[in-house]
């Protein structure tokens, strides 16, 4: 057996024939060393793991919601205050970001920083719409008295969308950020890995909001 | 082998996850609109297609899988669907178990009266 002893790793730079034919499936494949590769996929490691972390905070919360939903004491009910038409728009803005958002990871991964800016600002137009949609909803519980100290079903259900929603707001300064980025730095290997990243992110908030409207706006319509 | 950072996802991956996606949020939206299913059913339902098109979303947009994900991820997945399943089953156990003791008595049946 020889390499073990010359440095060369596992899954260090590509070379020669091997190098093209990977080049033209992955066009950046070419980027960093055996080194910076090792780097940046520890990131991508930690950062599934702080995502799935943040999915167990989302776990608790979906479970105060379900265990306080049936408090509503004196205060109005999912049935008068949700509306079906605005959670259909929301979840169709969302997961329409998601699709969007895939479109920037391929158009980056593609070398195509133009295209990947277009589909960056579509994703934000969408997800500032998904966030103005909350607001107005948000503002319109509060001028009916409906907020969070209304009753036990309202802390729930604002402690978890509100969460939900914070994160979409952190999303979108990440999405900012990764603008500036291609324009200042370009498709670069940590631009990309960053963009990976935060990709994954934008992806995991559609899932939680799939939980969100399961379990809390079509229950409580429903109910 | 190239990082999952480097890899050019495939775009029937997003099509495809896509398609399945509308459709696993149109059923649902559709049942509770226009439906005339009773209740706890057509929760189950909607649970059901809600686990389904988070796999659907984690395999088509997030690219889970055996060659894109580190393994370690992989069991971090695992002990988040496990504790997820132990705060949202056990909260369902106990108020539907406390909803059995609780409704005797608001029923006005169970009460010495």
């Amino acid at each position: 057996m020889t390499g073990a002893t010359t440095g060369a790793k596992p899954g260090a730079t590509l070379r020669g024939a091997e190098l093209r034919a990977a080049v033209a499936e992955n066009p950046m494949a070419g980027l960093g060393t055996a080194t910076s590769h090792r780097v940046h996929s520890e990131r991508a490691l930690g950062f599934w793991v702080y995502l799935m972390s943040d999915a167990i905070i989302f776990a608790v919360l979906f479970s105060n919601y379900g265990v306080l939903t049936f408090g509503v004491a004196d205060g109005p009910t999912a049935h008068e205050l949700f509306s079906l038409s605005r959670a259909a728009q929301e979840t169709a803005l969302l997961l329409l970001s998601s699709l969007t958002f895939g479109l920037v990871s391929y158009s980056a991964l593609s070398g195509q920083k133009g295209r990947a800016m277009f589909w960056l600002i579509v994703t934000m137009v969408l997800g500032a719409g998904f966030l103005a949609l909350e607001l107005s909803e948000f503002r319109e519980m509060f001028a009916r008295g409906a907020g969070p100290q209304a009753s036990g079903f309202l802390s729930g259900f604002f402690a978890l969308v509100g969460t939900h929603g914070l994160h979409v707001a952190v999303g979108m300064i990440m999405m900012a950020v990764m603008g500036v980025q291609f324009v200042v730095k370009g498709l670069t290997e940590p631009v990309l890995s960053r963009l990976y990243r935060v990709g994954l992110f934008w992806h995991f908030l559609d899932l939680v909001w799939i939980g969100i409207f399961s379990f809390v706006y079509l229950p409580g319509v429903l109910s | 082998m190239i990082p999952p950072y480097l890899q050019r996802p495939k775009l029937s991956d997003y099509a495809y996850g896509f398609i399945l996606a509308v459709l696993l949020t149109v059923i649902p939206f559709g049942l509770v609109a226009y439906g005339d299913m009773e209740k706890v059913p057509a929760l189950i339902l909607i649970a059901a297609l809600a686990a389904l098109q988070l796999g659907v979303q984690l395999r088509y947009f997030m690219h889970f899988s055996t060659h894109r994900t580190p393994a370690e991820a992989r069991w971090a997945l695992g002990l988040a669907l496990l504790m997820g399943g132990i705060f949202l089953g056990g909260c369902l156990w106990v108020m539907i178990d406390l909803n059995h003791r609780m409704m005797p008595g608001m029923m006005g049946t169970g009460m010495g009266h």
